[in-house]
């Protein structure tokens, strides 16, 4: 299994970077995550999404379709791809310590 | 950030313009009776000439939208034809697809980008997960840029907000058929699917680099 150093600390993470321990989680990794794809500071919208990816995840044990993100949080897809650099599944789920999504969602 | 302004005055251009509908009911024709021209698509070349083929792309869409009155066919056809990909089978299959199946659904002019994206950037190996999920994040992205340029995604709401300013859906009845056609809806209509035809064709011209 890889390891990757985020916010002063080693994880295991998957071959694209994904966190494996989602109970490991905390707002630093997120940064960490963002400060490696440029994003330096994390605003309110990154949060909101960011939070309900996690709320979903540890609910129901995978991440929502990107249409029930958009609804829930009110994001636009063009704000999610603003907000994350590589889109919902490649950096959100990433950033909030989610495993990636699999299959055509 | 939509600019509502500037698109409206392109839907009034649209509905002003001087189509020549028999040269592209020809044009259409003859695609359909020899089929969608192979190319060999040469990379330095289409670089070279990025903004002529983007013009060109969306003009085309513009006007197969109208002579097609189908918006996932227009879109379609256009990158297909300037692309060498796919065949007429794939056009005739999108016959439902305009706000997919009138619905007020998600507008043609993604759907038929769609379609030239699984042609362009899909594998033929149906066990090429990489290359799908690959497909998939393009044109997320794609349609988060389309929603950028007209503010949405959905024909009921582009028809509301950019197209006529009103709430009408073309596929509820005959009447509002009718009422779309005579307001130049269909000349008007040009607008997404030239928009998204050009989005895509940058795509896939920006993946050669």
């Amino acid at each position: 299994m890889a390891q990757m150093e985020l916010a002063g600390n080693v994880y295991e993470v998957d071959d694209n970077g994904f966190l494996q321990e989602p109970e490991k989680w905390n707002e630093d990794i997120a940064k960490a995550y963002a400060e490696k794809e440029g994003v330096t500071e994390l605003t309110e919208g990154h949060w909101k999404v960011i939070n309900y990816l996690r709320e979903y995840y540890l609910q129901y044990g995978i991440c929502p379709m990107v249409r029930k993100l958009r609804k829930r949080t009110g994001t636009s897809l063009q704000q999610l791809w603003e907000l994350f650099p590589q889109g919902p599944a490649k950096s959100a789920c990433k950033w909030a310590g989610v495993p990636r999504p699999t299959g055509c969602v | 950030m939509a600019d509502y302004e500037a698109l409206k005055k392109r839907v009034d251009e649209l509905a002003a313009r001087d189509w020549d509908e028999p040269g592209l009911q020809a044009r259409i024709r003859k695609l359909a009776a020899e089929g969608i021209p192979r190319k060999t698509l040469d990379r330095d070349e289409i670089l070279a000439n990025k903004e002529q083929i983007l013009d060109r792309v969306q003009r085309r869409a513009e006007e197969y939208n109208f002579v097609t009155k189908n918006c996932a066919q227009g879109t379609a056809l256009a990158l297909m034809e300037e692309f060498g990909l796919g065949s007429m089978e794939i056009i005739k299959a999108l016959t439902p697809f305009p706000g997919v199946g009138g619905t007020g659904e998600i507008c043609g002019g993604i759907t038929g980008s769609l379609i030239a994206f699984g042609l362009y950037f899909g594998s033929d190996d149906r066990l090429d997960y990489g290359a799908m999920n690959d497909t998939i994040m393009r044109s997320q992205k794609f349609m988060a840029f389309f929603e950028g340029e007209l503010g949405h995604m959905y024909c009921a709401d582009i028809i509301e907000m950019v197209i006529l300013g009103r709430r009408l859906n073309p596929g509820d009845s005959e009447e509002a058929m009718m009422t779309f056609s005579t307001e130049k809806g269909f000349e008007k209509c040009g607008l997404p699917p030239g928009i998204g035809a050009r989005l895509a064709a940058e795509f896939i011209i920006d993946s050669m680099k």
